[in-house]
């Protein structure tokens, strides 16, 4: 299992270094340069991280417009994740079914599955696609699917990655999310993340996050998005634990700040899910 | 005898009066020195942080958002984040001589709302101006940053210290506005301090008893948010324990069975759109 998971963490990062792409993203933030010998960030709301030269920094203030707006673009970027252009795809509306309650939600309490070959059953069903895609998606379709076929109620881990940990390593996200269960092992019920795109089977936190992680650190675990938010300068990365029903970070931040919970799979998220993850339509 | 005496007087009081001017000298050089090194040491390096409330919230909600500061020798990172404040609305923000946030309590006016002017009766005046450059009130010239679509903004701003120090203790060419610099015997000591944010979008309605601020017009410096700064000693997060927290379920008998909730819906791949053939033209008929 770890040597699998060596290869994969090595594959991984080989993959990182892919040649010229086209994204389709919101811009989620901009992380402006504090020297003269560092590039600007572009957080993109699929979770990417593209770069702007500082000797391109003209193109700052377009970039900077561009964050404002709630569009989707499109961005070329070349094999270092610059961004050599960009263009207005269309707009991008906020989900419908986004509402504040100000009623307590029921407490979600996720399914215990009964063993961890049951687990490794549930993975190897987990629908896989070698093209790049948005890991929400890919998590969305996954616990989808294994609520619709099993009745499993998962959860969702996130990793975030700070600003420190981004631009000492160039690394290209800054936050990744995935699965994870209950699973009953031995007796205990332990944790085991499910992320079919970059493991071969279920895994703990800590081996998870060493797939993403140089000198693999203890990621603390927050309960809220503003633990990771007010602290940009603080270590490597945060994890933070979800139900299944969280898209993106967005649910999170809303959570915190007005209560914001959903219930129920958004069939519109489902659905967008579906069509950039595995290119499928889901239709009556 | 009372010659001798006096002449010993003579003699030694100058002396005592050279010692104790040296004394005197060599305390103000102390003192000066102590005061230096106190000055370092009132800003420790390390994080800061200013979690923001919500002033003003039957106008905008809940506005989470807050201000950190990095200091590292004199570097000084200053990283604010807004949420959900309004669309495309431009916000000053500041570091204010005070030590408390304004409450309904200090509605002098008895509005429901606190404006400009009755913030700053608790506040005090603004003394660093979070705008495009920290290194001095006049340098950010009041750029100050505007929230995208959805009122999210971020801002970021690398600075020095000293130079702050040193700008918050030149003359003060304009006492007139809301900004003032630092009294001669005060230090600048950044936690306990207040951070202010204003501003909401032109359209926004409100009350004629909300006033403006010298030029600036009522929306544009009315308080929706602030912090006090303080020194953090530890970061967010703890270690993940073996512990799971929240409910563990029992393993039901039957748990694993499908649902229906969903089962009109199906995926189905994207169907590939199929070229329309061209007419075959044929013989002309002749």
């Amino acid at each position: 299992m770890f040597i699998l998971t060596l290869i994969l963490s090595l594959t991984f990062n080989l993959a990182r270094s892919h040649a010229e792409s086209t994204i389709e993203s919101q811009i989620f933030d901009i992380d402006y340069a504090q020297s003269l010998s560092e590039d600007h960030l572009v957080l993109l709301s699929n979770g990417l991280v593209a770069k702007i030269p500082q000797e391109d920094s003209d193109h700052l203030p377009q970039i900077h417009k561009l964050a404002k707006s709630s569009s989707m673009y499109r961005f070329s970027l070349d094999s270092n994740r610059y961004i050599k252009k960009f263009e207005t795809v269309g707009f991008q509306t906020k989900s419908a079914s986004a509402k504040v309650r100000f009623q307590q939600p029921s407490p979600y309490i996720p399914t215990t599955i009964e063993s961890l070959a049951v687990a490794r059953r549930y993975f190897r069903e987990a629908r896989y696609h070698p093209k790049e895609s948005q890991c929400f998606n890919r998590a969305m379709v996954w616990t989808f699917e294994w609520w619709r076929e099993h009745s499993l109620k998962s959860n969702k881990i996130l990793i975030y990655f700070t600003r420190n940990y981004i631009r000492r390593y160039n690394f290209e996200w800054w936050f990744h999310i995935a699965p994870y269960v209950h699973v009953m092992d031995n007796d205990k019920v332990v944790e085991r993340v499910m992320d079919r795109k970059y493991t071969s089977g279920p895994l703990d936190f800590q081996n998870w996050t060493n797939i993403f992680m140089r000198n693999n650190p203890e990621c603390p675990v927050i309960s809220q998005f503003s633990d990771y938010a007010d602290y940009p300068y603080s270590g490597d990365c945060f994890i933070q634990r979800t139900n299944m029903y969280t898209y993106q970070p967005a649910d999170l931040q809303m959570n915190e700040a007005w209560g914001f919970t959903k219930e129920n799979f958004d069939i519109k998220e489902v659905t967008q899910a579906y069509f950039e993850a595995f290119d499928e339509i889901l239709s009556k | 005898m009372r010659t001798f005496k006096h002449s010993l007087f003579v003699f030694i009081f100058p002396i005592f009066l050279i010692s104790s001017c040296l004394l005197v000298t060599e305390k103000k050089d102390k003192t000066k020195h102590e005061a230096a090194v106190v000055r370092i040491e009132l800003n420790e390096d390390g994080l800061y942080l200013a979690k923001f409330s919500t002033l003003n919230s039957q106008i905008n909600g809940t506005i989470p958002g807050s201000l950190t500061f990095s200091l590292n020798g004199d570097k000084l990172l200053t990283f604010i984040r807004l949420f959900a404040g309004k669309p495309s609305t431009w916000h000053q923000q500041g570091v204010y001589q005070g030590k408390r946030c304004p409450t309904l309590e200090d509605d002098l006016n008895l509005d429901g709302f606190i404006d400009i002017e009755e913030a700053m009766n608790v506040t005090g005046k603004m003394i660093i101006p979070l705008d495009a450059n920290l290194d001095s009130q006049e340098a950010g010239e009041n750029f100050y940053p505007i929230s995208d679509n959805s009122g999210y903004y971020h801002y970021e701003r690398l600075a020095s210290l000293k130079r702050i120090q040193k700008d918050l203790k030149n003359e003060d060419l304009d006492q007139t506005d809301h900004i003032v610099k630092l009294n001669p015997n005060e230090e600048l000591i950044l936690a306990g301090r207040v951070v202010l944010i204003l501003g909401v979008s032109e359209d926004t309605l409100l009350p004629e008893t909300i006033v403006g601020l010298g030029k600036r017009k009522p929306y544009q410096v009315f308080p929706i948010t602030c912090g006090i700064i303080q020194k953090l000693s530890t970061t967010p997060g703890t270690p993940n324990g073996d512990v799971i927290p929240g409910p563990v379920a029992e393993i039901e008998e039957g748990q694993d069975h499908p649902d229906s909730t969903y089962d009109d819906l199906r995926p189905h791949p994207i169907p590939i759109p199929v070229p329309e053939e061209e007419e075959d033209g044929g013989p002309e008929e002749t």
